[in-house]
């Protein structure tokens, strides 16, 4: 006798036992006919089923293996469920998308981290330490050695660098200098009014400008500008397996690509950081005339007494290890890169981090070395 | 009468420049074709390709694909209008920040409500349908280049597409990972009635696959026809390809 049921869809009919599906079945409305055919099942346990397909007109890999998934799920519900009445093109479709057998499972997680700390500190030593070195002392002998020998180097390279790095860098590194140098003596005014030290505006400036703030600013603008810069190309030459060509040419990477850059940053640096400091000079200059009263005249006759060689000498010598630094974090970033763009993009970003990381903690060494 | 045409160019003309790519370019693909575009390296076929697949901007009139001019395409139907078409990049553009499955699941997670254990089960289908279930939980970089493209075509296939595009699917593959792939397009265009324009130089898959020939030289459409027509043709250049690409000598 057949079975009578107030279950209603849009997508099946049902008489006794059997399960009458008609119409298209396919992605956008296939949630939808699982759904409706989850809660048939909620209402009918237990008995046995059978899907027609035979008014199906239409179906895709979506709905054959949605009827795939929905035998499987029967069984949960202790049904045992059948499809008949296929047509040709459904019965092909459903022989074609069927559900995998032999499942690949996601690999075992690694072990926790407490067991592998000893793992990952000798990866970190041999991978990032180890490398980093090495890497360091392979440009600190190409750079001598390119000095002495001309064949191979790459004319015109060094200018098109000092020009990338330097250069084109002066603008942002001179007006980011100018106003910290504005706001450091803004800031240290007030104070000294209050013990009438005004003219000692000069000194303040003139030192944290030369000693301290002209290469740390210049740095850390240079690190996210051409640091990055370098990061990215070096890594986009390894993933596009440029670097791999340059090998097979015969040609040192490293003396092909870095090296310009470690001259060009050499160079321009020290340029640099000795304009940002006259630029940031200039902004506590600016400063002091406003709000102390001190003219520029003044301001510029009681320079001569606040500058020291050694101040100068110590601008120059973090400026020099600062585009070392910046130039062999970026390379190193840039040489580590994982595959596709996303490698690269964290290239970037953590020769960047590292960067200016090493440059402050350089800087606060130099500072106590030469204090 | 119904119309069979499934894209329809008209006088498509593309300038680079100063420099004229498509001189005056017209045709027409048949529902459930597989149509070749074929022509010598900067011939224009790439340029094609794009167009048809509205990465370029086009005139109104143009092109029209899936009975829907490309260039009247308001954001809606824009969607739509992608969601009806596979495309496999001739180096697999997979993302590769995401697992092979995951690569091959975006386009259902992201423009349809299917539960998450059919679209696992669709993703595994697909996978093994072009060989490459156990890549599952793999990431494009641990892929080979064979590898890599198969997955490709499961993501180009996951939506059961009418109109497949491949541009040069057969670079770089051995000539019997080739033939599989070759295999696949044919059972895919049998079973599910898809349509398919490829861009490629591989003349043992075009003689294995194609319907239709498009040969494009000098900015236009020298030869639309027939694979066997193609292969008859006084062409000369046209007949290079098929003379050199099965081993002869250069006429």
């Amino acid at each position: 006798m057949k079975q009578k049921t107030t279950f209603k869809s849009d997508f099946f009919s049902i008489e006794g036992n059997v399960i009458h599906v008609a119409g298209t079945l396919k992605i956008n409305n296939t949630a939808a006919f699982l759904n409706d055919l989850e809660n048939y099942f909620l209402t009918h346990r237990g008995t046995d089923l059978s899907i027609d397909l035979s008014g199906v007109e239409e179906t895709d890999s979506s709905g054959v293996l949605a009827l795939h998934l929905i035998r499987q799920k029967a069984v949960a519900h202790n049904i045992q469920l059948d499809i008949i009445g296929a047509t040709e093109e459904v019965a092909s479709k459903l022989d074609l998308f069927r559900p995998v057998k032999n499942k690949t499972y996601k690999p075992k997680k690694e072990a926790p981290f407490i067991y592998s700390i000893g793992d990952k500190a000798s990866a970190f030593l041999s991978e990032y330490i180890a490398t980093f070195f090495y890497l360091v002392s392979d440009i600190l002998y190409w750079t001598v050695r390119d000095l002495f020998n001309k064949k191979q180097r790459r004319k015109g390279e060094f200018v098109n660098q000092a020009v990338s790095i330097g250069v084109n860098a002066l603008p942002i590194v001179a007006s980011m200098a100018f106003i910290i140098g504005l706001v450091l003596a803004l800031q240290s005014s007030s104070q000294l009014r209050n013990f009438g030290a005004n003219i000692y505006i000069v000194d303040l400036t003139v030192i944290a400008m030369m000693a301290e703030m002209g290469p740390l600013i210049t740095a850390i603008l240079v690190a996210g500008r051409s640091g990055s810069a370098i990061a990215a190309e070096i890594a986009t030459m390894k993933v596009t397996s440029e670097i791999d060509a340059l090998k097979t040419m015969g040609l040192n990477p490293l003396r092909f690509v870095v090296i310009p850059k470690i001259y060009g940053s050499l160079i321009t640096l020290p340029f640099l950081t000795i304009l940002a400091s006259m630029a940031g000079i200039a902004g506590g200059a600016l400063a002091a005339y406003l709000y102390l009263d001190i003219t520029p005249e003044i301001f510029f006759n009681r320079m001569p007494e606040a500058l020291y060689q050694k101040d100068i000498l110590t601008g120059l010598i973090k400026s020099i290890v600062f585009a070392l630094i910046i130039v062999i974090t970026g390379t190193f970033f840039g040489f580590k890169v994982k595959e596709g763009a996303e490698g690269v993009g964290q290239s970037t970003t953590s020769s960047v981090v590292a960067a200016i990381t090493l440059v402050i903690i350089a800087d606060s060494i130099l500072g106590l070395m030469f204090y | 009468m119904t119309n069979n045409k499934i894209i329809e160019v008209n006088h498509l003309k593309v300038s680079f420049g100063e420099r004229k790519v498509l001189k005056d370019v017209s045709f027409s693909v048949q529902k459930g074709d597989i149509t070749v575009i074929l022509g010598g390296s900067g011939s224009g076929k790439s340029t094609i390709l794009k167009h048809l697949l509205g990465l370029y901007p086009v005139e109104k009139d143009v092109v029209s694909l899936l009975n829907q001019d490309i260039a009247t395409l308001d954001e809606k139907d824009e969607l739509d209008f992608y969601l009806k078409l596979g495309v496999f990049y001739q180096n697999g553009a997979l993302l590769n920040s995401l697992t092979v499955s995951e690569n091959v699941a975006l386009p259902l997670e992201q423009h349809t409500n299917l539960p998450p254990s059919l679209i696992e089960e669709m993703v595994r289908t697909k996978l093994n349908l072009v060989n490459l279930e156990d890549a599952f939980y793999l990431y494009p970089s641990q892929l080979s280049g064979g590898m890599l493209k198969r997955a490709a075509l499961a993501r180009a296939i996951i939506l059961d597409p009418p109109l497949l595009f491949c541009d040069e699917p057969g670079a770089g593959l051995d000539p019997v990972s080739l033939a599989g792939l070759d295999e696949l397009i044919l059972n895919l265009r049998e079973q599910l009635g898809m349509t398919v324009v490829m861009v490629t130089h591989e003349v043992s898959s075009i003689l294995r696959i194609a319907d239709k020939i498009l040969f494009v030289e000098d900015g236009i459409i020298a030869f639309d026809g027939t694979l066997s027509g193609a292969k008859e043709a006084e062409l000369p250049s046209l007949k290079n390809f098929f003379t050199v690409g099965t081993g002869g000598k250069k006429i």
